[in-house]
C-alpha cells in the first residue's frame, strides 16, 4: 500500500479512536459504593461492623443524603425523626447479625426516651367463645372452645393468606414472637383465624404458616362461613368486608378471663411488653 | 489535495461522533434492560434478590423479614398502585407516580396549580423522588422531604447493584397505560367459539351489550362534566371514558383460534376481554390472554384451565373441578381419619369425565385420604344393571364416584342390592345436567350429588332484580344461568372501571377486581362470590345436595357452601 493510500486509512481510523477514547474519559464514573447499613461485612465482624456502620455514616462526609439520613440525621430533621432513622439503622445492624441477643439491639435500647414507641389502641375484655368446631392447617377438626380452654397464655389473630398489607405483619409478628420466646415458645398458643375461609383452605394455611417459619403451637383455623363470622363477633372483630378488617392482636393471660385486646400494628418490643405483663398481672 | 485530506479528517470526525451518540445499550448494574426488569419484577413480586436468595427487611421497627414471608407485591400490588387495607393506606410505587411531585387532590385538573383559588390549593405536597431519595426510601424509609414513612414500609437491606435493579424497575413499571384505551374510549371485546348455539350466544352478548349501552348512556353526563364541571371534580369526570365491545367469533379447530385472536387483536387492540362463551376448553384463549397480559373477566366455559398461578383470566368458577374437590372434602370431613371408606370412581374418558377423575384423584392424594380405584368404562361399554352388580362384588362398602352422565344410570339401582351397600355414593349434579329423575329413587339415600351452584329457592331476591333489569331493557329471560352471569360481570364492571380512574394499566385492572367485596347479592346463581388478590375462580363453594324420593325430586342441602 503506498504512503497516501496508509493517509486515508489510519489518519480517520486513528482520529476515531481518538475520539472514542476521549468520550470514554469523559463518561462518567460508575457510582461509588453507596451502601452504608447493607454493606456486607464479613461474617466475624457483622454484629461490629452494623454498629461500626451506622458511626461511620455519621463520621464520613458522603454524597448522598440517604447515608446522611441513616445515623446522623441532616440538622433540619427534627428530634423524633433522627431517633427513628436510628433505630431503624441499628434494627438493621441486627438483623445482619442474624442474632437476637440483647447486645446486637443495645443501641436501641440504651435511651428508651429516644425510641419512638409505636401507638396503638389497647383496651381488656371478656368475650365468650362460640361452641364452633373448624378445622386446622393439618385438616384435623378443631373444637375452638376447647382450644381456648387451654392453661396456656393465647394469642390471637385474624388473618387470610391473600391479605396484602396488615395480616404479612400480624404474622410476622407472630413468627418473631415465637423466636424470641425461644425454648418458651411451645408453651404459648398462638391461633390466627382465618377472615376469608372460601379461599382459605388447610393447604393454603398450611403454606402460610411455612413461610413465616411458624414453629409448633400456632394454629391456623377455617371452617364454613358461619362458624367463622361466631368466632369474629364473639371477639368483636366482625367486618362485612375482609379488605376492611382492624389489625387486631388479641392476648390472654394463663388461667385469666379478660383479654388484651390491641388495635394497631405493632413490633416485637411493644408485643413482648405486653406478654410480660401478663405475666405480671 | 488538501481538499480530499481535509474531507477525510471531516469525514472521519462525524463518522466518530455518530458512533459515540449511537445507542450504547443501557445496563442497569451490568444487566440489559429486559435481563434487568425481569429480575426487577422478580424481586418485587417473590422477594428475591438477583442471587436467588431472599430479601431480607425490617418492619415495625423491629421485626426481621425475608422475601417468603412477603415482599412488595403485597402491599403495593401487582400494578404497583397500592390498596387500601383496613387502616392502612399503602400508596403508589410504579413510576409515573413515584419520580413527579405530587400535591394531594391535583391528580388531573383543568385549572393549574396557579389558576386554583389559593385557599383551595392543597398544601400536601411531596416532591418527586430521584434514584437517590427513592433508594434511601426503601433503606431508610424517608421521603424525599425528609418526612418518615409508616413503620408498616419495611426498611430493605440492599447493596447498590440490587437496589439499582429494584429501582429500575419501579421507573418502568405501570409508566405506560396499557393499550386499548384512548382519550375518549376504552375497548373491549367478548369472544364466542362456534360451538355455542345462537340461544346462548345472545344470552350471553344481548346482556353485556345491554351493559356497555347503559354505561356509554352517560346517565351522569360525565363527558359534559368532565368540560364544564367544577375543577375539583375533574379527576372523576376525566376519567370518563365509553366502552366499545368487539365480537370475536372464533371459528373451526381450537388450534387455529390463538391465530384467530391474533389477528382480531392486531385490527383492533384491546384493554380486555369481557364476558364470552364456549363449549369448549378454554385453553387456547386463557394461554392468549396469558401471553399477551390481556384480562379475561369471567368468560362462561365449562371447561376453565386450573392453573392458580396464572394471572389474566378470571373464571366464575373451577367447574368439574370444583365438584370432585368438594367430594373428597366432603369425605375427609364425613369420616374420621381411622375409618375413612375406600374410594372408587367411575368414569367416561371425555372432557368432562377426565376433568373430574383427575382432580379428585389430585385432591384425595394431597389429602392422603388413600388410593383411588378408577374404572374406565370405555365408548362401547354400556352401564348396565350387570356392570353395577360386578361393581358391587368387587367394590362393596366403598365410597363410589360416579362421574358419568344421565344416560349411564338408568340401571344404577343396583347398586342399592350390593351385598355391602356403598359407604355413600357421589354423582356430579352438572353431568345430570338437571336430569335428576333419571337418578333411581332406590339409590337416593345414600347418593349425594355435588351441587355448585346456589340452591333453586336460596335467591329470590337476586333473581328478582335480574329479571326486572332484563325486562326494562327489552331483553328475554332465555336462559337464566348465562344472563345472570353477564349481569353480575356488567355489575362488577361498573365498579372496577370507576376506581380504575385514569390508571389505565391492566394489571392495576385486575388489582381492583382483587379488592372488591365478596358478593352475595348481585349474583343470583352462586350463594357467594369472593375476591382476593390472585384469586382466579370467584365461587368457590358447593353444596352436596341429595333427592327427595319423587318423581320430579327436590334438592335438600346436606352441606355448608364451603366444605373443608
Amino acid at each position: 500500500m503506498n504512503s497516501r493510500g496508509r493517509r486515508l486509512i489510519f489518519i480517520p481510523l486513528g482520529l476515531t479512536l481518538l475520539l472514542f477514547g476521549g468520550a470514554s474519559l469523559l463518561a462518567e464514573d460508575p457510582p461509588p459504593a453507596r451502601s452504608c447499613c447493607a454493606a456486607k461485612a464479613a461474617p466475624a465482624n457483622q454484629t461490629t461492623a452494623g454498629q461500626a456502620c451506622c458511626a461511620a455514616g455519621a463520621q464520613k462526609a458522603q454524597a448522598t443524603e440517604a447515608k446522611k439520613g441513616c445515623c446522623a440525621a441532616p440538622a433540619d430533621q427534627t428530634a423524633q425523626t433522627a431517633a427513628a432513622a436510628e433505630k431503624s439503622c441499628c434494627a438493621a445492624g441486627a438483623q445482619m447479625a442474624q442474632t437476637a441477643q440483647t447486645e446486637d439491639k443495645s443501641c436501641c435500647d440504651t435511651d428508651p426516651a429516644k425510641t419512638k414507641a409505636l401507638d396503638y389502641e389497647r383496651t381488656l375484655a371478656s368475650y365468650s367463645i362460640p361452641d364452633v368446631t373448624l378445622i386446622d392447617q393439618d385438616g384435623r377438626k378443631v373444637s375452638v372452645r376447647e382450644l381456648m380452654s387451654t392453661d396456656k397464655p393465647v394469642m390471637v389473630n385474624f388473618v387470610f393468606t391473600t391479605c396484602t398489607t396488615i395480616c404479612p405483619i400480624l404474622s410476622a409478628s407472630f413468627a418473631d414472637m415465637q423466636r424470641e420466646l425461644g425454648s418458651k415458645a411451645e408453651d404459648v398458643l398462638f391461633v390466627s383465624f382465618s377472615i376469608d375461609p372460601e379461599y382459605d383452605t388447610p393447604e393454603l394455611m398450611n403454606e402460610y404458616l411455612e413461610r413465616f417459619d411458624a414453629q409448633p403451637g400456632w394454629v391456623f383455623l377455617t371452617g364454613n362461613r358461619t362458624d367463622i363470622e361466631s368466632v369474629m363477633r364473639a371477639f368483636d372483630a366482625y367486618v362485612a368486608n375482609k379488605m376492611s378488617h382492624l389489625p387486631l392482636t388479641f392476648l390472654r393471660a394463663s388461667g385469666a378471663d379478660k383479654w388484651v385486646r390491641i388495635n394497631g400494628l405493632i413490633g416485637t418490643s411493644e408485643f413482648m411488653r405486653e406478654f410480660e405483663q401478663l405475666a405480671r398481672n | 489535495m488538501k481538499f480530499r485530506l481535509v474531507s477525510i479528517l471531516v469525514f472521519a470526525c462525524v463518522l466518530g461522533i455518530v458512533l459515540i451518540q449511537s445507542e450504547i445499550p443501557e445496563t442497569i448494574a451490568g444487566y440489559e434492560r429486559d435481563e434487568a426488569l425481569k429480575l426487577g419484577e422478580r424481586m418485587y413480586r417473590q422477594g428475591l434478590l438477583p442471587s436467588g436468595k431472599s430479601m431480607t427487611a425490617i418492619v415495625q421497627g423491629d421485626i426481621p423479614v425475608d422475601g417468603r414471608m412477603f415482599s412488595c407485591i403485597s402491599c403495593h400490588v401487582r400494578g404497583g398502585l397500592g390498596s387500601t387495607e383496613g387502616t392502612v393506606i399503602t400508596l403508589p410505587t410504579n413510576g409515573a407516580y413515584l419520580f413527579q411531585p405530587l400535591a394531594r387532590g391535583q391528580e388531573v385538573l383543568k385549572l393549574s396549580e396557579e389558576q386554583q383559588p389559593r385557599q383551595l390549593r392543597s398544601t400536601m405536597r411531596r416532591s418527586a423522588y430521584t434514584e437517590d431519595t427513592l433508594a434511601g426510601a426503601i433503606r431508610f424509609g424517608f421521603d424525599p422531604d425528609g418526612r418518615e414513612l409508616n413503620p408498616v414500609m419495611p426498611r430493605y437491606e440492599l447493596d447498590d447493584d440490587d437496589m439499582a435493579v429494584l429501582v429500575f424497575y419501579l421507573k418502568n413499571l405501570s409508566s405506560r397505560p396499557s393499550p386499548g384505551v384512548d382519550d375518549t374510549t376504552i375497548h373491549f371485546a367478548t369472544v364466542i367459539t362456534d360451538d355455542v348455539d345462537p340461544a346462548s350466544r345472545d344470552a350471553m352478548l344481548l346482556t353485556l351489550q345491554a351493559h356497555v349501552r347503559d354505561h356509554n348512556s352517560q346517565s351522569r353526563h360525565d363527558e359534559e362534566r368532565a368540560q364544564k364541571g367544577p375543577y375539583y371534580k375533574d379527576e372523576m369526570f376525566m376519567s370518563y371514558r365509553r366502552w366499545s365491545l368487539a365480537v370475536w367469533d372464533l371459528r373451526g379447530d381450537p388450534a387455529t383460534w390463538p391465530d384467530q385472536l391474533a389477528e382480531y387483536y392486531r385490527q383492533r387492540p384491546v384493554f380486555a376481554l369481557l364476558g364470552g362463551i364456549s363449549t369448549r376448553d378454554w385453553r387456547p384463549i386463557h394461554e392468549f390472554c396469558e401471553e399477551r397480559q390481556i384480562p379475561c373477566m369471567l368468560p362462561i366455559t365449562p371447561y376453565p384451565v386450573i392453573a392458580d398461578k396464572d394471572w389474566y383470566t378470571l373464571y366464575f368458577s373451577k367447574e368439574y373441578h370444583q365438584e370432585a374437590e368438594s367430594a373428597a372434602r366432603f369425605i375427609r370431613s364425613t369420616y374420621d381419619r381411622d375409618q375413612l371408606p375406600e374410594l372408587v370412581q367411575i368414569y367416561r374418558p371425555g372432557p368432562a369425565g377426565d376433568r373430574l377423575a383427575e382432580a379428585f384423584r389430585r385432591t384425595v392424594n394431597r389429602m392422603k385420604l388413600g388410593p383411588v380405584t378408577d374404572i374406565r368404562l370405555a365408548d362401547d361399554q354400556a352401564a348396565d344393571s350387570r356392570f353395577w352388580s360386578e361393581l358391587g362384588r368387587q367394590h362393596g362398602g366403598k365410597a363410589v364416584m360416579i362421574w358419568l352422565p344421565a344416560d349411564d344410570l338408568t340401571q344404577s339401582a343396583a347398586l342399592a342390592d350390593w351385598s355391602s351397600p356403598p359407604a355413600l355414593a357421589v354423582v356430579s349434579a352438572d353431568m345430570l345436567s338437571g336430569k335428576y329423575a333419571r337418578l333411581p329413587e332406590r339409590i337416593r339415600d345414600f347418593t349425594y350429588l355435588t351441587h355448585i351452584y346456589s340452591m333453586p329457592d336460596e335467591k329470590p331476591k337476586s333473581l328478582l332484580a335480574l329479571h326486572r333489569w332484563l325486562k326494562v331493557r327489552e331483553i328475554p329471560v332465555t336462559d337464566e344461568v348465562i344472563q345472570a352471569k353477564v349481569y353480575f360481570l356488567g355489575w362488577m364492571l361498573s365498579g372496577a372501571v370507576k376506581h380504575m380512574r385514569r390508571n389505565f394499566y391492566r394489571d392495576h385492572f385486575l388489582d381492583i377486581w382483587d379488592m372488591m367485596n365478596d358478593e352475595t347479592y348481585a349474583i343470583a346463581v352462586y350463594p357467594r362470590i369472593s375476591f382476593g388478590p390472585g384469586q382466579r375462580y370467584a365461587a368457590k363453594g358447593c353444596y352436596m345436595v341429595q333427592l327427595t324420593k319423587d318423581p320430579e325430586p327436590q334438592l335438600v342441602r346436606r352441606s355448608d357452601w364451603l366444605i373443608h
